[in-house]
C-alpha cells in the first residue's frame, strides 16, 4: 500500500506573509494515476500543487511548514523540503504546466529542446526524436509539424498550452502538475489532452487542478476536495461524485454552494 | 438551465412519481380486489388506467432523461435521477402486472371458472401492501420501511413456492377445478412479480439516500 503512494503530504502549512493559505495539509498520491484538485476558487488549489515542485520558493514571503516525501523516484527520495535537495532535478522529475501557457519567445523546436538541452542533450538527431514524440503526446504535431521554426508566441492560446505540456514532457519527467491546463481549451483540444492524461498514466502520475467538473469524473481515478486552505474530502472519483461524505463537498459539485 | 430551476425540475420529477405511485397504488387494489371477488367490471376499468398510466410514465422518462443531459448531475442529484429512472420503470411494470391480471381474470369469468384459491387472495392482499409500502418508503425516504418491504419479498416468495405445490397437487389428483390451476399459477407468477419490482422500488430507495442499495 505505501508502496504505491509516490508522493505523501504531512502536516503542510503554508503562509504567504501573514496568511495562513494551507492549513494543515495531509495527503497521499497513488502513482500512475490522475488525482484531481477541486473546490472554490482561492481555496488553495494552486498553491498546494506548486508545494509539491517546490515553486512557492519563487514567491516572496511564502513560508511552507510540514514534509512532501516521494517515494521511488530515483536520487529523489525523501522529503523535498530537506536542505540539501536538488531542485533542478526535482523539477525535472516532476514537470508543471500552468494555467496560463508561458511558451518562451523562441521557435516552436527550441521551446520543446530547451528543456532537454538544459539536462545535456546535444544532438540533433536525438533532440529531433523528442521534439516529434512530445508534440504528438500533446496532440499538436499536426499543426506544427510544417512550421517547427515559426515562434510559439504566434500562437493561438490553446495551441500555446499544448506546447507547453510537449515541453513539460519532453524531461521526460515523473510527475506531471497541471493547473487548469484546460480552461483556454475548446472542446476538441480538451479532448485531446484529457485522452493524453488516460494515456500518460502509465508512465507517469498526474496531478490536475480543473474547475470543470466532468473533467474531474473523466479523467481522475482520486478526487480531493479543497475548502479554504483544507482538504475536506479525498477519495476515489467514483465515491466523491456518487456519495460525497463531507456536506460542503456535495453542495460545491452539485452547484449548490453558497 | 439555473440550479435553482434546476432543483425545482427535481422537485417536479419527484411529485410526478409520487403522483404515479398514487395511480399504482389504486391499480393493483383494484386488480386484487377484481380477482377476490370475480368483478369483471372493475377488472375492465384497470386494463383502461393502464393506458394512462403510460403516458405519465413516458413524461417522467423525459424529464429524467432532459436533467440527465442538460444538468449532468453528480452525487445526491445523480442518486435521485438514477433512481426516478428505475423506480418509474418499476412502477410501470407493476400496472403492467396488474393489467396482465385482470386479463386472466376476464378470461376466467368467460370461461365461468370459479376462484377458489385462498392462498391467491392473501397474495394478493400482500402484493397490495408491499406496492404501498415501497411507494410509500421512496415518498420520504424511509429506510426503514425499505427493509421492511424487503423482508415481505421473501415472504411473497414463499407463498408463491406454497401455490406452486398446491397447484401441482389439483393437476396431479385430477381434481375437478385441474383446469383453473393454469390461471392461478399464472397469476400468482404476476404477484411474485409485484413484489420483486416492489422490493426494486425500495433497493433504489435505500440507493437513493445512502448510495447503498
Ligand atoms: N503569490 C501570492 N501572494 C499572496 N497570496 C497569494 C499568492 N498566491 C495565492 N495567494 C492567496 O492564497 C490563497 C489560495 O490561492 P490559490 O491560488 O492557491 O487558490 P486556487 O484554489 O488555486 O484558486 P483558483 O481556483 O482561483 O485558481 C488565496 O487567498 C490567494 O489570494
Ligand atoms: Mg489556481
Amino acid at each position: 500500500m505505501a508502496n504505491n503512494q509516490i508522493i505523501t503530504i504531512t502536516d503542510l502549512h503554508l503562509y504567504y506573509g501573514k496568511v495562513e493559505a494551507l492549513k494543515g495539509i495531509n495527503m497521499s498520491i497513488a502513482r500512475n494515476e490522475v488525482t484531481s484538485f477541486i473546490g472554490p476558487s482561492g481555496c488553495g488549489k494552486s498553491t498546494l500543487l506548486r508545494c509539491i515542485n517546490r515553486m512557492n520558493d519563487l514567491i516572496d514571503n511564502c513560508v511552507v511548514q510540514g514534509n512532501i516525501y516521494i517515494n521511488g523516484i530515483h536520487g529523489l527520495d525523501g522529503n523535498i523540503y530537506d536542505k540539501n535537495v536538488d531542485i533542478n532535478a526535482l523539477r525535472k522529475h516532476i514537470g508543471m504546466v500552468f494555467q496560463k501557457p508561458n511558451v518562451f519567445p523562441m521557435s516552436i523546436y527550441d521551446n520543446i529542446a530547451f528543456g532537454p538541452r538544459t539536462h545535456g542533450v546535444k544532438k540533433r538527431s536525438d533532440l529531433d526524436i523528442i521534439v516529434e514524440d512530445s508534440l504528438k503526446k500533446a496532440g499538436i504535431w499536426n499543426e506544427t509539424k510544417d512550421n517547427l521554426k515559426k515562434s510559439a508566441v504566434s500562437l493561438s492560446g490553446g495551441q500555446q498550452q499544448r506546447i507547453c505540456i510537449a515541453r513539460a514532457l519532453a524531461v521526460q519527467p515523473k510527475v506531471l502538475l497541471m493547473d487548469e491546463p484546460t480552461s483556454a481549451l475548446d472542446p476538441l483540444s480538451t479532448a485531446t489532452i484529457e485522452e493524453l492524461c488516460e494515456n500518460l498514466k502509465e508512465q507517469y502520475t498526474i496531478v490536475i487542478v480543473t474547475h470543470n467538473m466532468q473533467q474531474a469524473t473523466r479523467i481522475s481515478d482520486k478526487t480531493a476536495f479543497f475548502l479554504l486552505g483544507e482538504i475536506l474530502e479525498f477519495g476515489t472519483t467514483e465515491q466523491v461524485f456518487q456519495t460525497p461524505r463531507n456536506i460542503q463537498c456535495e453542495n460545491y459539485i452539485t452547484g449548490r454552494f453558497g | 438551465m439555473f440550479r435553482s430551476k434546476f432543483q425545482t425540475e427535481l422537485d417536479g420529477i419527484n411529485f410526478d412519481l409520487i403522483e404515479l405511485g398514487r395511480v399504482v397504488n389504486s391499480v393493483i387494489q383494484d386488480c386484487v380486489h377484481s380477482l377476490a371477488n370475480n368483478d369483471l367490471e372493475l377488472s375492465q376499468q384497470v386494463i383502461e388506467i393502464g393506458h394512462e398510466t403510460k403516458a405519465q410514465v413516458e413524461k417522467i422518462e423525459e424529464r429524467a432523461l432532459k436533467a440527465m443531459l442538460m444538468q449532468q448531475p453528480v452525487a445526491r442529484d445523480m442518486r435521485f435521477i438514477t433512481t426516478a429512472l428505475k423506480v418509474v420503470s418499476n412502477m410501470d411494470r407493476i400496472s403492467r402486472q396488474a393489467r396482465e391480471i385482470c386479463h386472466i381474470v376476464s378470461d376466467l369469468h368467460e370461461m365461468d371458472y370459479k376462484f377458489d384459491a385462498e392462498l391467491l387472495k392473501t397474495m394478493g392482499e400482500h402484493a397490495i401492501d408491499m406496492v404501498q409500502n415501497c411507494i410509500e418508503s421512496f415518498a420520504n425516504l424511509d429506510i426503514d420501511l425499505a427493509t421492511k418491504v424487503k423482508h415481505q419479498d421473501d415472504i411473497m416468495d414463499n407463498y408463491f413456492k406454497e401455490l406452486k405445490l398446491q397447484m401441482i397437487e389439483r393437476i396431479k389428483n385430477k381434481e375437478e377445478n385441474a383446469d383453473s390451476a393454469l390461471y392461478f399459477m399464472m397469476i400468482g407468477k404476476y404477484l411474485e412479480k409485484i413484489g420483486d419490482n416492489s422490493e426494486a422500488i425500495a433497493n433504489w430507495t435505500s440507493y437513493c439516500k445512502s448510495g447503498k442499495k
